[in-house]
């Protein structure tokens, strides 16, 4: 047979073969993309609990998954993200194992679904219980937070504490570190940084406003300790820990 | 035995088609260019390379990106096969690079027992990223004119800039991912635009700039460009804010005016890049064979072995996928792009479910060199924009470009090991 003919049919071959090769891998993408996208549906009435970033204040228990740290990132950071897909699948047993365990830590007021599901030896998040978790907790609570004296959220409760990281963004939308459901409060409403440690309230260009200690924030104003941040219907009481 | 997950299938499966592939391809070029039969294992071992470290990243742990390593085999095959009619010494040279880029990979992804780890070598890497370019600009070996090989006389020679890539990935990606928030909300408002304060950027700012000044320095603009594309890039992902790309893309029209005027050899490829006819024998010349051989492979190409493109400088390197379109036509050129795509659009979605920050921003840096280098030297072989001396990633013949890529897909791999949602097993 001519060398020509066989280079020609070999190319064609090849060609074909690349292409089927490119088909094969865009079919697994999209059919991992599907399979993710099903699950997520499924997972969809567990997502609720996702911005679950507040701690429980004293005498409250929740069955909630809270974080605590998570507030430091953004949504979808790493406990966030990883909590539903943790709490999910097992969710009737994480129900029934966090309540009994959250109304024994009573009034100690520790969030008590941070226990994580039993049979969950993949997952890496939920941390297994250690014995200086509670230690931890109280150097939380000294570090730097909010105090929610007035709540006009849905989960946040009078009495709960939200840390405060190098940058904590608040507003109605899902992508604030700090979401709240008050509809007087913007989407975009305020930031609170630190900056050459001076801790900052900035007003994102809020619709209602943000008021320290009652004066309406211009642009930004420096926090100090017991300062009263109100926004919408919720009053925060900023404490420097 | 144990039952294989299926997605460990998956990869198996593609890679073993990829085997098949440019083992077939490899039997062609045989033929073509009368080598005998055996010669045809020489592109095998390129996929052998690749299919036995995908076998090592599994021995510890499986849980990684499926789909990255069989795209990439696809990629380097098709590069050697198209390099190993061009020269043979580059050719038998750059088999060595691809089985020491694997091993490199290996090694990077067991090296890093957390990617997250990283994050706080982002200093480190910075300053790294700087003495190298540094170094190459006082004490640099000119080869073909650019000063951008770094020589240990008797132990190596490497190209500094490409490292300098992935240092810059992760000293961006661990800076910005410590103050994205910063970044986005602290800003004051500068002639009706919203930029962040000094305190939160100016390292990051100082440090790109550096760099920036150092590569034009060296004439060597191709990194530049990939410097700053990447720069830009991150701060939009980290921040979300537009008018940072509108600023930028402002700075690089002016900076590529102030460059026109300022480097003849700036000049010259802009000319070219108008109208090469004006001088087709010189300065025109490259651009020039690069679109002869892509008019030459016409629809589906001349075929492996028939038109080698032994006309076009810088086959090799720069121009190789000049070389590639002349053998495999436009069917074959399209197919290529669409694996470059397929393993941006995959590195991205590393980086898009990603759990962490900073492995989020990594892999998005990582992704953004590759994808963005991939459309700026193809980009200047078609004529679409003007034509930049830089390799394209896992098929241009380069040693260092080679071992870099490899140890820049460790990473996202890694990324994917440590920072991707698992699943749990049932």
């Amino acid at each position: 047979m001519d060398l020509t003919i066989v280079l020609t049919i070999g190319k064609y071959a090849l060609l074909a073969g690349i292409y089927a090769f490119v088909l094969l891998v865009f079919r697994g993408i999209i059919g991992h993309l599907v399979a993710e996208a099903r699950r997520e549906r499924s997972e969809a009435p567990a997502r609720r609990s996702r911005r679950a970033v507040v701690q429980a204040g004293p005498g409250r228990d929740r069955p909630q998954p809270a974080k605590p740290r998570a507030v430091s990132e953004k949504a979808p950071s790493a406990p966030a993200e990883a909590a539903p897909g943790a709490s999910s699948l097992t969710e009737p047993a994480a129900r029934a194992t966090s309540a009994p365990a959250a109304s024994l830590s009573g009034p100690s007021g520790r969030p008590g679904p941070e226990m994580p599901a039993p049979p969950a030896p993949d997952v890496p998040v939920a941390p297994a219980p250690e014995p200086d978790k509670v230690r931890e907790d109280e150097a939380e609570r000294r570090a730097p937070h909010l105090y929610v004296v007035e709540s006009g959220d849905e989960e946040l409760t009078d009495g709960d504490t939200v840390p405060l990281s190098a940058a904590v963004t608040i507003g109605r939308s899902e992508e604030n570190s700090l979401c709240l459901t008050d509809r007087f409060v913007s989407s975009r409403h305020a930031l609170i940084c630190l900056r050459d440690g001076r801790r900052l309230l900035l007003d994102r260009g809020s619709t209602n406003g943000t008021f320290v200690n009652g004066e309406r924030v211009d642009e930004e104003v420096e926090l100090e300790d017991g300062d009263r941040i109100a926004l919408g219907n919720t009053v925060f009481q900023y404490r420097a820990g | 035995m144990k039952e294989i997950p299926e997605d460990r299938r998956t990869e198996l499966i593609l890679l073993l088609f990829a085997t098949l592939l440019i083992g077939g391809g490899g039997v062609l070029v045989c033929i073509g260019m009368g080598w005998p039969l055996l010669s045809a294992l020489r592109p095998l071992t390129v996929i052998g390379a690749i299919l036995a470290g995908a076998l090592m990243l599994d021995l510890a742990d499986s849980h990684r990106d499926r789909w990255l390593l069989p795209i990439v085999s696809v990629i380097a095959g098709t590069g050697y096969l198209l390099l190993s009619q061009l020269d043979e010494t580059s050719a038998s040279r750059q088999l060595i690079w691809i089985l020491m880029g694997s091993g490199v990979m290996v090694a990077t992804y067991y090296l890093i027992e957390d990617i997250r780890d990283l994050a706080r070598l982002k200093y480190t890497a910075g300053v790294l990223g700087i003495a190298l370019v540094g170094l190459t600009l006082a004490f640099g070996v000119e080869v073909g004119g650019a000063k951008i090989w770094l020589e240990i006389p008797g132990l190596i020679r490497f190209q500094p800039t490409e490292i300098v890539k992935i240092l810059m990935c992760i000293f961006l990606a661990g800076f910005i991912a410590e103050r994205s928030e910063l970044m986005r909300e602290d800003t004051r408002q500068v002639a009706g635009m919203r930029l962040p304060r000094l305190r939160h950027v100016g390292p990051l700012v100082l440090m790109v700039l550096f760099s920036l000044a150092i590569f034009v320095g060296q004439r060597d603009l191709g990194p530049a460009v990939l410097i700053f594309g990447l720069f830009v890039t991150m701060v939009y992902i980290a921040t979300g804010r537009k008018s940072y790309v509108g600023l930028a893309s402002i700075l690089f029209a002016g900076g590529g005016v102030g460059a026109y005027y300022a480097f003849p050899h700036v000049a010259t490829r802009f000319d070219m890049w108008l109208n090469p006819w004006t001088e087709p024998t010189e300065r025109g010349y490259q651009i020039l064979q690069a679109l002869f051989a892509l008019a030459e492979g016409g629809l589906v190409g001349r075929g492996f072995a028939i038109g080698v493109g032994s006309t076009i400088p810088a086959a090799t390197t720069d121009l190789i996928f000049a070389v590639g379109a002349q053998q495999l036509g436009l069917a074959g050129a399209v197919v290529i792009l669409i694996l470059y795509a397929l393993a941006t659009h995959l590195s991205f979605s590393i980086a898009w479910r990603s759990t962490d920050s900073f492995g989020a921003l990594l892999a998005a840096g990582l992704a953004t060199v590759f994808g963005l280098q991939t459309l700026v030297i193809i980009g200047g072989v078609t004529k679409l924009i003007p034509l930049t001396g830089i390799t394209l990633p896992f098929m241009s013949y380069g040693g260092t470009s080679m071992i870099v890529n490899f140890i820049a897909l460790g990473l996202l791999l890694a990324v994917s090991r440590d920072c991707l949602p698992r699943r749990r097993q049932r």
